[in-house]
């Protein structure tokens, strides 16, 4: 059956790499869109079950105008993009900067770079990577985009006096040199494809003006809103950027984001309509509005259930014992709390990701098995392990009751410690554990694997050590294609679920909730042919 | 009365030192990695070690806390590990939205604690003084979160008559900031209400069973006369107490409220360099904090001295 939304996704693609009139693109839109509804409803698919499916939410002909107010639950760290260090900064600041380009897969499932304000991105050695700006855009201050604000925004974030973040996160990047002002070289001071990912991302390399004197309170980027006021820690407000170099975007006049850091009176503002979009909600609130005509529910990113094993500690060293703890969960139990929606994960490359490996099998569920695995391994008699912790997040106790529990039917009892979630990741990062349980966001990353699974890495500290998985993720960090790493990867993964270096359990969608009106949301995750929003609303509308 | 000042702010000068160092050094011992926690996913350990001699952690915790008390002595809190931001420059606008909550809170608790507990007092064991003990119960009782949602679900999400949350300078849009702080003063000053209530009304009890409340009523004052001008300056004595020491459970109670109802104030700061291991901001809250609560008590010492002329400073 043809893909529902085959036409619109084509007018997408067609539209970021052409410059076109407002007018032409919404008529372009409307035609497109005339045609996904009129599949949509032959094929008997409604508006909610695309949201439900994290496809766009989209219905009508996109128009201009209009104010929507979103959600976030903690203030601002910073709007200086070389300093900020929350995930809280994403809807401020993907909105008021642009990066040079956004990784996503193409229709065919391979891992490509779409363009942003950069206009080609190649290696011209291992480290060397040229990229060739855009023409033609300018900052909200007037001041065109060009290397040079490349140049000073690299200077600024390597400087030791801005205590950059992100001169940490890049630091095999040497400098950037420029030989004119549409093109430019990053050079590495070490061969490092990995850190590519990161030169082309939100996170690291959203380019301010360089006439900006006070980006922490004033930040102007080439982005499609402009940044307007703020009630520091409560309330930001942006206006739409006349002069955005995608013409005809964004629809949207301006936006606000209001601090709600409470879940139960975000779901409150959003029911009394203060806010339209909230990404934070509890599930079971989340339930509530999937009930309401008045909200769309579509999918934000995902959060991959899992204990993270000591293979160097106790019973966990033998592979019986850790085979026997991923046979006895019944994973059917977990889906069914999810009400549904969560999903088997074949292991840390989560499926619909962009570096899934379609042909991995789910972990198996056998109960029997994992009584004859404990036996063989000597504890027929049952095996205790003195604690498994886990974050005192209200989802993650309920999940580790359900393990628990599980785990008693085949005889291994399991005492569960609950910390607080801002404490889980320095105690993973010590290795004081036999078991820990806990979710992480996004699809597996190289830096997830990266840190998590090699020996050196920060989440390791000394509880897998695997010459094979290290062997591999080493020859990632060199592989310049893409898709090559990709399939290293793959093979990290088979040896982490041949071995049960660590037990996956579920995959679980995060949510967001957004009121009717909003539409032209597409979820933070890689759909084919489509660039990652990252939670830039210049494709948002308001019906 | 003079030397008695002076003594107790040098009195205060060390006791804000050993709190500072005791948090300090709790802040040290709490589990948890600020470094960590600002480079997330894209951590490696050469860079987290280069990010903790940057930020003077790789230091022993004694130089850390003489460097930042250095700095302290000079006006300076220091820097926010997370925002980069001075930390003074920040408290500057936080504590003026924290100073709206808590004093409207105070207001709303003297404002109903105060007469509800003379009402009670002179209706003692009559209806108005089981409601009163009732409301009481209740003010103290109810977690200050859960009525903060209810009053939200009734008020805002059904009845619309005030914003869920928010704030707004009073400076921006007054009215609009008055319309938002209803709720958070009511919830913030509840608690403190019916404490003051139930202090009240005891105080006034025990002062009106004097020899010399019966000689005034005797002498055919009226009894609004004998209440304001002969039993509450006495009865006010530990009524002050509470209202004193409450300064400090007070901001606590505004840490709350700051979080529920999304109000950037100093208490919602708090939690949020608590999650983020933010230590400067936290020590520099906590300073202030300890400032605010050892200056309440020494007015509250002196207006003792204003209430009762026998008691001298010494």
């Amino acid at each position: 059956m043809q893909d529902r939304n085959y036409w619109l996704n084509r007018e997408r693609r067609r539209l970021l790499d052409r410059r076109l009139s407002r007018r032409r693109l919404i008529q372009m839109s409307a035609a497109g869109s005339a045609g996904a509804l009129l599949l949509a409803t032959g094929c008997g698919g409604g508006e909610n079950e695309q949201a439900s499916q994290g496809t766009v939410v989209a219905a009508g002909t996109p128009k201009p105008g209009g104010k929507i107010t979103i959600a976030s639950n903690a203030g601002v760290s910073s709007l200086d993009p070389a300093v900020w260090s929350l995930a809280s900064d994403k809807y401020i600041s993907y909105n008021v900067f642009d990066w040079p380009a956004t990784e996503g897969t193409d229709t065919d499932g391979n891992l490509t770079v779409f363009p942003n304000i950069a206009e080609s991105f190649e290696w011209i050695d291992n480290t060397h990577i040229h990229f060739r700006w855009r023409r033609g855009i300018k900052f909200h201050d007037g001041v065109d985009f060009n290397s040079d604000a490349i140049q000073a925004y690299y200077a600024h974030v390597l400087d030791p006096a801005t205590k950059s973040p992100r001169a940490a996160e890049l630091r095999t990047l040497d400098h950037v040199e420029s030989a004119d002002a549409y093109n430019s070289t990053y050079i590495l001071k070490e061969p490092d494809a990995v850190v590519a990912s990161l030169t082309l991302s939100f996170w690291t390399s959203c380019i301010p003006s360089p006439a900006a004197t006070d980006l922490a309170d004033s930040p102007i980027g080439t982005g499609p809103f402009i940044f307007k006021s703020q009630q520091p820690g409560a309330s930001y407000e942006l206006a739409r950027n006349p002069d955005y170099w995608r013409p005809g975007e964004p629809y949207l006049d301006a936006f606000s984001v209001r601090v709600l850091p409470d879940k139960a009176v975000a779901a409150a503002a959003l029911k009394a309509g203060e806010v339209d979009v909230v990404g934070y909600l509890e599930t079971r609130d989340v339930a509530q509005f999937k009930q309401d005509s008045g909200f769309n529910v579509s999918k934000l990113g995902q959060n991959v259930i899992k204990v993270y094993v000591n293979n160097n500690r106790g019973a966990c060293q033998d592979e019986r014992v850790r085979k026997a703890l991923s046979l006895a969960i019944n994973r059917d139990d977990y889906i069914q709390r999810y009400a549904g929606e969560a999903f088997v994960t074949p292991g840390p490359l989560v499926k619909g990701g962009a570096l899934a490996n379609p042909d991995e099998p789910d972990p198996a569920s056998d109960p029997e098995q994992a009584r004859q695995l404990l036996a063989a391994a000597g504890y027929s008699d049952g095996l205790s392990f003195e604690k498994l912790f886990t974050t005192t997040e209200p989802t993650d106790q309920t999940n580790a009751e359900i393990l628990q529990a599980q785990w008693e039917k085949v005889g291994v009892k399991v005492n569960v410690e609950y910390v607080a979630i801002a404490q889980a990741g320095a105690r993973l990062a010590t290795g004081d554990y036999e078991l820990a349980m806990g979710g992480s966001f996004g699809e597996g990353d190289d830096y997830e694997l990266r840190n998590v699974y090699h020996s050196k890495g920060v989440f390791n500290a000394g509880t897998i050590t695997d010459p094979d998985i290290d062997r591999l993720i080493d020859a990632a960090k060199l592989e310049l294609d893409p898709n090559e790493r990709k399939k290293l990867y793959w093979q990290v993964q088979k040896i982490i679920m041949e071995k049960t270096i660590a037990v996956f359990i579920i995959g679980v969608p995060t949510s967001v909730v957004l009121a009717k009106r909003v539409q032209g949301y597409a979820p933070d995750l890689a759909i084919k042919g489509l660039p990652r929003m990252q939670n830039q609303w210049r494709e948002i509308w308001v019906s | 009365m003079l030397n008695f000042v002076i003594g107790r702010l040098l009195q205060a000068v060390i006791v804000l030192m050993l709190l500072t160092l005791l948090v300090f050094s709790l802040l040290r011992l709490v589990p948890g990695d600020p470094v960590l926690q600002i480079l997330g996913p894209y951590a490696d350990r050469e860079t987290m070690e280069e990010l903790r001699e940057q930020l003077g952690f790789n230091q022993p915790v004694p130089e850390q806390y003489a460097t930042w008390l250095g700095k302290v002595v000079r006006g300076d809190l220091g820097e926010s590990i997370i925002s980069r931001q001075s930390v003074t420059e920040t408290l500057k606008w936080r504590i003026p939205v924290t100073a709206q909550i808590a004093l409207g809170a105070w207001a709303v608790s003297m404002v109903i604690g105060l007469p509800a507990g003379i009402i009670a007092a002179l209706n003692r064991n009559r209806w108005p003084d089981y409601l009163s003990s009732v409301f009481a119960v209740a003010g103290i009782a109810m977690p200050s979160f859960w009525l903060a949602i209810m009053l939200i679900l009734i008020f805002s999400v059904h009845f619309h008559v005030v914003p869920t949350s928010g704030f707004v300078s009073p400076a921006t849009d007054f009215w609009r900031s008055m319309r938002l702080s209803i709720l958070p003063w009511f919830v913030a000053g509840i608690g403190g209400a019916a404490l003051l209530m139930r202090q009240t009304r005891s105080a006034l009890l025990e002062v009106l069973g004097q020899d010399y409340i019966r000689t005034a009523k005797a002498k055919g004052l009226a009894e609004r006369v004998v209440i304001m001008r002969h039993a509450m300056k006495n009865a006010m004595i530990p009524v002050l107490t509470i209202v004193g020491l409450g300064v400090g459970n007070l901001l606590a109670g505004t840490l709350i409220v700051e979080f529920v109802f999304g109000i950037p104030g100093m208490g919602r700061l708090l939690i949020e360099s608590l999650l983020s291991h933010d230590y400067p901001v936290i020590q520099g809250i906590v300073l202030v904090v300890g400032i605010c609560v050892v200056m309440s008590t020494l007015l509250v010492d002196i207006a003792y001295g204003w209430l009762d002329p026998r008691i001298r400073f010494t």
